[in-house]
C-alpha cells in the first residue's frame, strides 16, 4: 500500500456509499446476496447438505459455456448475463440429480459421489471452455470470470436482479422456517405429522441453488459455497434457536459482504469475493473465542468451572461422612481414592479455605458451620437424586445433574417433596 | 508409432503418475469417508503453494513440498480443532477451513500475479499438462538419445515421480494398519494402534499428492484423480488389495486414453487439441458411469438381469408345478393365463413339449423338476411348523414361495455350530 | 448420616474401579462408581435402563471416552501397560458393512497386536485366525464379504475376533443384540468356554431374564452401582426395583393383576 491515508479514507468513502455509483452498486449486490446465503446456507447446513452446494457451484461450468455457445447460435456478440445463468443453472441441476443418483448405489457413498460429480462436471466445463476459446471468433472474455468472480463489472441491472432475488429468497426462507427447521432436524418426525418431506426438500434446495447461481457472477463458483457455510457456521455460535440462528447468520453474511466490498474496492488489484470470504472468516473466529455460552473461551471456562466445583462437593462429602476434622495426612489419604494428587488437594482445601467452608487450625482441617451446612445441602441433593433414579428410573437420567446447587433447579418443588416423603418412609438408598 | 508422438511422452508420462499416485491414496480416503477432505486438501494446498512460491521465488520442489506439508498440517489441525473445542460438525468444519484457505490462496495469486508473471491463476484450476510438450523430440522413438532426455524431463515429472514412490511405500508399508485403523477405529485403538498417526500421515501425503499434482491437471482434477479411478474399482471387487490393484490399472488408462483423446479428438475438426486435464477427467467420469451400469457383480444393469432371470426361473418352476399337479387332479389347465414367454422358455429348457397348439405335456425332465421343487416345498413345510414354529395353517403359503430355494439353506453342512443345522431363518 | 462404605479395592482384581466420574457435555453421566471383579474368572453382567450410562462404563475403562474424575486398575496396572490383555467386542451398528473385508480378515485383526507395527499378516496368524472362526461355527464363511453375513454370524465374526486377541479380560457392548435364541445359547457357551480358560468377560446385556441362568456376576447400573455381586446373591426384586425404578413394579403388579383375574 503506497498511501495508507488514502486508502483509509477511501474505505471510508466506499463504506458509507459516497465513493460513486459503481462502488454502491457493488455494495448493493454483495450485502444483500451475503444476506440471502447466511439464511438459506442455514438451512443446507442443517440439512448436511451444505457441501452439495460445492458440487453445484462447480457443476455449472459446463452449463455456462453450453448457454454461451447457443447464445452465439442466436446471434449474441459476447458473453451475456441470461442465457449464461439458466445454461447453468440446467448443469447445476443436473449435476445435483447425478449426486442423488449415485447415492443409491450401496457402494457409492455421498461424499464421494460429492466428489465424482463436481470433479467430473468441471472438467467438462474446462474441456467445453478450452474448444470456445480457441475456436470460436467472438469475444469470450468474460467467461472464466465465473471462475473467480468479477462484482466490480455487474452492470446496473445485475445488481438489481441480484438484489432482488436474494431478498426474496431470504424473505421466502424466513416465512417457510418452521416447515424447513422440522425437516433439518428430524425429517422423520416431519413426515410423520403429515409435512411432505420430498417436497419441501426440493424446495430448500432450490432456494440454495438460486442463491448459488446469482452468486456466481458477483463471487465466482469456487467460492459461492463460503457464503454459504461461513456466516451460517458463525450464527450458530451465538445462539440456539432456529430463528435467532437465521438472522444472526443473515446478519452476519450482509456485513460480510458490505465490508468485504468495501474493503476490495479500496485496495487495488484484489477480487471482491475472496475478500468478503475473509471477512466473514474473521467474524467466525471472533464468534468462535467470544461467543458467550458456546464460544470457546466461554464454555472451557464454565467446563472448568463445573469440574472445580464437583471436586470441592466432593470434598466437603467426605468431611461430613467421616470426621468433621482431619490432618493434613489424613485428609491425603482420605481423598487418594479418588486419585488426586497432593497438589490438587492443596489447592482445593485453599479455594475452600477462600469460601469459608473450612479452616485450617492447629494443624487440623475442619468444616466451619457454613461449611456444614454446605455439605449438608450437597447430601442432601446427592440423596434426592438417588432416590428419583429409583422411583423414576426410566427418565431420570435426562434430568439428573449431580453437578447443580439445588435439585429444586431442575425439579419441580412437588417432585421433591414427593421425593423427601419416599426417603423418609423407604428403606435407605 | 504415429499414434503417440514422441513429443507427447512427457504429458503422458506426467498424466499416468498424477492418476496412479493419487488413486492409491484415493482407495483410502473413500473407505474412510474422507473423500471431502480430498476435495477440501486440494483448496487449502493452494495457499501453501502460492506461498512457497513467492518465498523460494520459483518452482523450486523442495519449497512447493514444503509448503504442501504446512498447508496438509495446518488444515487437518485446524479441522480437528474446529470439531473439538467449536463443536462444529465435520463437513461444516472441513467447508469453512477450506473456504477461508482458498480465499487466501486466490489473493495471494492475484497480488504475485503483478510481480510474479508465470503465475496464472487458471492454471491452478486446471494445470498445464500441454506445456510439457516436449517440443524438441526426434521423430521417432528409436532415436531418443539418453542424455538428451533427461535433460528434456520436466522438474514436475520428478517430483511425480517422488510423489508416487513415497505413497506407493506410505501403502506397501502401512497397509495392515491403514486397512485396520479405516475399519474400525475403536478396535485400533485397544488394540494400540494410533489412528491420529495413521490419519496424519494420510493426510499429509495426500496434501503432496495434490501439489505434485497440481502443475499437471490443476486443483480441481487433482480431486478427481483421488475418486475416480477408486470408485470404479469398488464396483469390481469385495477385496481391498484387488480394489487397489483395479484401481491403479483403470487410473492408467485413464490417463493414456484420456490424454489421447485430447490430441486425437480435436483432429475431427482440425482444432487445436483439447485440454488435456478435462479430457482425461471427463473420460474418467464416462467409465465411472459405464461400470456402474455393466461391472459384473455390481452394476445396475446386471443385477436387474439377475432379477430377471430369478423370476423367470421362478415362473418357469410354478408351470410346470402346476402342469403336474394338474395332470394328477385331471382339472382343466387354464392355459390362457400362463405368458407365452414364460411357456416358451420352459420349451426351451426341455421341460414341456407342445403337442397341439396352445396345448403342453410334461417332459419326463419335467416332471422330475415338479417333484424336485414339490419335494423342496414338503422339507420346508415341515422345518416352518416345526422347528420356526409357524401356525399350520400359515406355513403353507410361506412355503409355496420358498420352494424355489434351494435345499442348501435348509441343511447347511457348513455351518454345524453347536452340533446341529443353523436356522436358515438368518438368511431370510 | 452413616458415612458412605466405599468397598476395599484389590490389587489382584482383574478390573478395579475407583471413584469413576464421567461428564459429557454439561452433566455428569457416571457419578461415583465404584466396582472390583472377582479375582478368579466370570462370566458378568451390567444391566440398567437406557442412558444409564453402561456403554459408557466400558468406554471410560478403556479410554476412550475421557473420566472427569477417579480411576481404573487392571491387577494393579494401568491401562497402558496391560493393552495387549484386553479385548472389546463394541456394539454391531458401528461398522461400516460395505468394507472391502472378509470374515478372516477381520478376524486377523485380533492378532494385530501381537504383530505389532509393519509385520505383514503371516500364515500362522491366518491359521490361528481360522482356528477362532471354527470354534464359533463359521470356518466355511472365512472368505465371505461381510455384507453377505447374517446377523447372527456377523456377531460371531466379531466374537471368534476377540477370542483371536487372547485376552485375559474381555468387554462386550451388548453381544446378543439382534441375535435368535439359538445362537445366543451358541454365543454363550463359546464364553463359557473362555472363563473356563481363565478369562474375566464383562458384558452389556439387556435382557434382565437370562441373566441368572446365564452369568455369575452382575452389576447394577443406572448412572451410579446401585449394587454389584454373585448373581445368586444381589439379583432380587429390591435390587430391580432401585435400578429400574417404578415401571418394573407395574409391570409385575399387571402380571400380577391378570394372572389373578384368569384364576378366577
Amino acid at each position: 500500500m503506497d498511501d495508507p491515508v488514502n486508502f483509509w479514507l477511501d474505505f471510508w468513502n466506499v463504506l458509507t456509499l459516497q465513493s460513486g455509483y459503481n462502488a454502491t452498486l457493488v455494495i448493493l449486490g454483495t450485502t444483500s446476496l451475503g444476506f440471502a446465503s447466511g439464511i438459506v446456507g442455514t438451512f443446507a447446513v442443517l440439512r448436511r447438505r451444505a457441501l452439495m452446494a460445492d458440487a453445484l457451484g462447480h457443476a455449472t461450468l459446463p452449463g455456462v459455456v453450453g448457454g454461451f455457445l447457443i447464445s452465439l447460435i442466436f446471434g449474441a456478440t459476447g458473453p451475456e448475463i441470461l442465457p449464461l445463468l439458466v445454461g447453468g443453472a440446467c448443469s447445476g441441476f443436473l449435476g445435483i440429480w447425478a449426486v442423488q443418483c449415485l447415492v443409491r448405489h450401496p457402494r457409492v457413498r455421498e461424499d464421494a459421489a460429492i466428489g465424482l460429480v463436481l470433479s467430473t462436471f468441471f472438467g467438462l466445463g474446462i474441456v467445453l471452455l478450452s474448444v470456445v476459446q480457441t475456436s470460436v471468433s467472438t469475444q469470450t472474455a468474460g467467461l472464466d470470470s465465473y471462475i473467480y468472480g468479477q462484482a466490480s463489472s455487474m452492470t446496473r441491472v445485475d445488481v438489481l436482479t441480484l438484489a432482488g432475488i436474494s431478498v426474496l429468497v431470504g424473505l421466502i426462507s424466513i416465512l417457510l422456517r418452521n416447515p424447513f427447521g422440522q425437516v433439518c432436524f428430524d425429517a422423520d418426525f416431519a413426515a410423520t405429522t403429515g409435512w411432505s418431506v420430498d417436497r419441501i426438500d426440493l424446495l430448500m434446495m432450490g432456494l440454495v441453488a438460486v442463491v448459488c447461481v446469482v452468486g456466481i457472477p458477483a463471487v465466482g463458483l469456487m467460492l459461492v459455497v463460503a457464503f454459504l457455510i461461513v456466516p451460517c457456521a458463525a450464527g450458530r455460535l451465538w445462539s440456539t434457536r432456529l430463528f435467532d440462528v437465521l438472522m444472526i447468520s443473515g446478519l452476519i453474511g450482509g456485513i460480510s459482504g458490505w465490508f468485504g466490498a468495501a474493503l476490495s474496492s479500496s485496495l487495488p488489484n484484489l477480487p471482491t469475493g475472496p475478500v468478503i470470504v475473509l471477512v466473514a472468516g474473521a467474524i467466525f473466529l471472533l464468534s468462535l473465542f467470544l461467543a458467550p455460552r458456546r464460544g470457546i473461551i466461554s464454555s472451557q471456562w464454565s467446563a472448568y468451572r463445573r469440574n472445580q466445583r464437583i471436586a470441592e462437593d466432593h470434598a466437603l462429602e467426605h468431611f461430613i461422612d467421616h470426621e468433621d476434622s482431619v490432618s493434613t495426612d489424613g485428609l491425603i489419604k482420605l481423598f487418594s481414592v479418588r486419585g488426586w494428587s497432593a497438589r490438587k488437594i492443596n489447592r482445593l482445601m485453599r479455594r475452600l479455605q477462600a469460601k469459608h467452608f473450612v479452616e485450617f487450625s492447629s494443624s487440623v482441617w475442619s468444616l466451619t458451620p457454613t461449611g456444614r451446612s454446605r455439605g449438608l445441602t450437597i447430601q442432601r441433593n446427592h440423596r434426592l437424586w438417588t432416590q428419583y433414579l429409583i422411583s423414576h428410573a426410566d427418565v431420570a437420567a435426562n434430568h439428573v445433574d449431580w453437578s447443580v446447587d439445588q435439585v429444586e433447579h431442575v425439579l419441580s418443588e412437588d417432585l421433591v417433596a414427593q421425593l423427601e416423603d419416599q426417603l423418609q418412609l423407604g428403606s435407605t438408598p | 508409432m504415429s499414434l503417440i508422438p514422441a513429443l507427447d511422452l512427457f504429458p503422458l508420462f506426467a498424466s499416468v503418475l498424477v492418476l496412479v499416485g493419487c488413486t492409491l491414496l484415493g482407495n483410502f480416503l473413500i473407505l474412510r469417508r474422507q473423500s471431502l477432505m480430498g476435495d477440501a486438501l486440494s483448496h487449502t494446498v493452494l495457499p501453501g503453494v502460492v506461498g512457497a512460491y513467492l518465498v523460494f521465488g520459483s518452482r523450486d520442489p523442495f519449497g512447493l513440498f514444503l509448503g504442501a506439508l504446512i498447508a496438509g498440517l495446518l488444515t487437518v489441525a485446524s479441522i480437528e480443532a474446529l470439531r473439538r473445542y467449536g463443536r462444529i460438525e465435520s463437513n461444516t468444519a472441513m467447508g469453512v477451513v477450506f473456504s477461508i484457505a482458498f480465499a487466501v490462496g486466490v489473493i495471494l495469486i492475484r497480488v504475485g500475479h503483478t510481480d510474479h508473471v508465470d503465475l496464472d491463476p487458471n492454471c491452478v484450476l486446471y494445470g498445464q499438462l500441454e506445456l510439457m510438450v516436449w517440443f524438441d523430440a526426434p521423430a521417432s522413438f528409436f532415436d531418443i538419445d539418453s542424455t538428451n532426455f533427461f535433460y528434456a524431463v520436466p522438474s514436475s515429472i520428478w517430483s511425480l515421480l517422488i510423489m508416487v514412490l513415497l505413497v506407493a511405500i506410505f501403502v506397501v508399508v502401512f497397509f495392515k494398519e491403514l486397512r485396520l485403523v479405516s475399519f474400525d477405529p475403536g478396535l485400533a485403538h485397544t488394540l494400540g494402534f494410533s489412528s491420529g498417526v495413521v490419519n496424519i500421515l494420510l493426510m499429509l501425503l495426500v496434501s503432496v499428492a495434490t501439489v505434485a499434482s497440481f502443475e499437471a491437471v490443476g486443483s480441481v482434477l487433482v480431486i478427481a484423480a483421488l475418486l475416480v479411478p477408486a470408485s470404479t474399482a469398488r464396483l469390481f471387487t469385495d477385496r481391498l488389495k484387488s480394489q487397489i490393484l483395479v484401481s491403479v490399472l483403470v487410473a492408467f488408462g485413464c490417463a493414456v486414453l484420456g490424454y489421447l483423446l485430447s490430441t486425437w479428438i480435436p483432429l475431427l475438426w482440425q482444432g487445436e487439441s483439447l485440454k488435456a486435464s478435462g479430457t482425461i477427467t471427463v473420460f474418467s467420469g464416462f467409465v465411472f458411469a459405464v461400470s456402474l451400469f455393466f461391472s459384473p457383480r455390481h452394476g445396475y444393469w446386471t443385477q436387474r438381469i439377475r432379477a430377471r432371470q430369478l423370476a423367470d426361473q421362478v415362473a418357469v418352476e410354478d408351470v410346470v408345478v402346476l402342469l403336474h399337479t394338474s395332470h394328477e387332479t385331471s382339472t382343466s389347465f387354464p392355459w390362457s393365463t400362463i405368458d407365452p414367454r414364460v411357456l416358451g422358455l420352459a420349451t426351451q429348457q426341455g421341460l414341456i413339449q407342445s403337442t397341439t397348439p396352445g396345448q403342453y405335456l410334461l417332459s419326463d425332465v419335467g416332471r422330475s423338476v415338479a417333484l424336485e421343487v414339490q419335494g423342496r416345498r414338503n422339507r420346508w413345510l415341515v422345518y416352518l411348523v416345526n422347528e420356526v414354529g409357524l401356525a399350520p395353517d400359515h406355513a403353507p403359503g410361506t412355503a409355496e414361495h420358498l420352494e424355489h430355494f434351494g435345499d442348501d439353506l435348509l441343511q447347511k453342512p457348513s455351518d454345524t455350530f453347536g452340533k446341529r443345522s443353523s436356522p436358515p431363518g438368518d438368511f431370510l | 448420616m452413616s458415612p458412605i462404605q466405599r468397598p476395599e479395592h484389590s490389587t489382584n482384581s482383574p478390573l478395579s474401579i475407583h471413584a469413576m466420574t464421567v461428564a459429557y457435555d454439561r452433566k455428569p453421566v457416571l457419578w461415583d462408581v465404584d466396582y472390583d471383579a472377582p479375582e478368579d474368572p466370570q462370566l458378568i453382567a451390567i444391566v440398567g435402563p437406557n442412558g444409564a450410562g453402561k456403554s459408557t462404563l466400558i468406554k471410560a475403562c478403556l479410554g476412550l471416552v475421557p473420566r472427569a474424575s477417579g480411576l481404573v486398575a487392571f491387577r494393579g496396572k494401568p491401562l497402558d501397560a496391560v493393552r495387549s490383555t484386553i479385548g472389546y467386542v463394541p456394539q454391531r451398528e458401528s461398522v461400516d458393512w460395505e468394507f472391502p473385508v472378509t470374515a478372516l480378515d477381520v478376524v486377523c485383526m485380533g492378532r494385530y497386536r501381537k504383530l505389532g507395527w509393519f509385520r505383514p499378516v503371516r500364515k500362522k496368524d491366518r491359521d490361528a485366525a481360522l482356528l477362532c472362526l471354527d470354534r464359533v461355527g463359521l470356518a466355511d464363511l472365512a472368505d465371505r464379504q461381510i455384507r453377505q453375513l447374517s446377523g447372527g454370524q456377523q456377531q460371531r465374526v466379531f466374537l471368534a475376533r476377540a477370542l483371536a486377541q487372547e485376552a485375559d479380560l474381555y468387554f462386550m457392548d451388548e453381544p446378543f443384540a439382534g441375535v435368535d435364541a439359538a445362537t445366543e445359547q451358541a454365543i454363550l457357551g463359546v464364553l463359557r468356554e473362555m472363563k473356563r480358560e481363565g478369562r474375566t468377560i464383562i458384558v452389556v446385556h439387556h435382557d434382565l431374564q437370562t441373566v441368572p441362568s446365564s452369568f455369575d456376576e452382575v452389576i447394577f447400573l443406572n448412572m451410579r452401582v446401585v449394587d454389584s455381586g454373585p448373581v445368586a446373591d444381589v439379583f432380587h426384586e429390591d435390587n430391580l426395583r432401585k435400578t429400574y425404578g417404578g415401571r418394573l413394579t407395574m409391570l409385575a403388579e399387571a402380571a400380577e393383576a391378570v394372572a389373578r383375574s384368569e384364576r378366577r
